[in-house]
């Protein structure tokens, strides 16, 4: 159970892997004038990639505080108030499980997904950053 | 004495089919504290020869030496370091950085020299007009 826990983790952090590195490509695209003048002006190519780096944690601790937050919610209301599958008890029953599902709050995960959660916005931001780096401030400053 | 020099300095864009000489084999000085406008209509290579002198854009030849320093020997690093304590630019397009403050706007370069905090504000509240405002807020366009 917990080994396919893990793997549907992993699948959704490969999703938000590929979310995020979108979403910081299109941050940087978008910004190519700025970035071209913050290397101009002589913003050395560390901070940026660690301004891009920080803008990339930020997103995912954001969005993963919110998700945190919203899961742990749903899930302590139906810690207390049953899941009702009572339409398909017939079948559950049969299986062996309970047709009304109680969640399990189990924050030994939650601090594991949370800890993926950065490591995988920290992941995302790498090939976004390196490509900032790649900007040529002349060009950069040219595009409209 | 010149502060700037610059040797038949030259930059070539190659075209799709021809190659453009954007700056062709200027010798010139600048003197320090000589102010010179630079003219010329436009795609002359105003644009261009102002980027091989701010150390933006790399010549085909020739060499720029700025305050005793041939900028374009330097090394990518260094140039951006040399950018950002010798050579100011005031964009045509303002460039401002949309989510700072005006006042924030003006510190940012001295916060990216590495110059205390306490002094960028001092220098931020004499600069005239450097009301706190975002640009582009209602404020800010009085």
């Amino acid at each position: 159970m917990d080994v396919m826990m893990y793997i549907f983790i992993i699948i959704i952090l490969l999703a938000l892997l590929f979310g995020i590195i979108n979403t910081m490509l299109m941050v940087v695209l978008e910004r190519v004038k700025e970035l071209g003048m913050l290397m101009a002006v002589g913003m050395n190519k560390p901070r940026i990639f660690m301004m891009i780096l920080y803008e990339s944690i930020f997103l995912s601790l954001t969005g993963g505080f919110i998700g945190i937050g919203g899961g742990v919610l749903i899930a302590k209301y139906f810690e207390t108030h049953a899941i009702n599958l009572s339409a398909w008890a017939e079948a559950y029953t049969d299986l062996g499980y309970d047709p009304f599902v109680y969640t399990v709050l189990d924050w030994g995960l939650i601090t594991n997904v949370a800890a993926m959660v950065i490591i995988t916005g920290i992941t995302a931001a790498l090939y976004p950053a390196y490509k900032a780096l790649q900007q040529d401030p002349s060009e950069a400053l040219r595009t409209e | 004495m010149s502060i700037i020099q610059i040797q038949n300095l030259t930059k070539i864009y190659d075209g799709a089919q021809i190659e453009v000489r954007a700056v062709d084999g200027v010798n010139l000085t600048f003197d320090r504290g000589e102010f010179t406008a630079i003219v010329g209509p436009s795609g002359s290579g105003k644009t261009t020869f102002l980027n091989l002198l701010g150390g933006l854009d790399k010549p085909t030849s020739g060499s720029v030496v700025v305050d005793g320093t041939n900028i374009w020997s330097l090394s990518s690093r260094r140039l951006i370091d040399f950018r950002l304590h010798n050579i100011g630019f005031v964009f045509q397009a303002y460039n401002l950085i949309p989510v700072l403050t005006a006042r924030e706007n003006v510190a940012f370069i001295m916060e990216l020299q590495g110059t205390p905090k306490a002094e960028r504000n001092q220098r931020t509240a004499s600069s005239a007009g450097a009301e706190v405002q975002r640009p582009g807020s209602p404020q800010s366009a009085q």
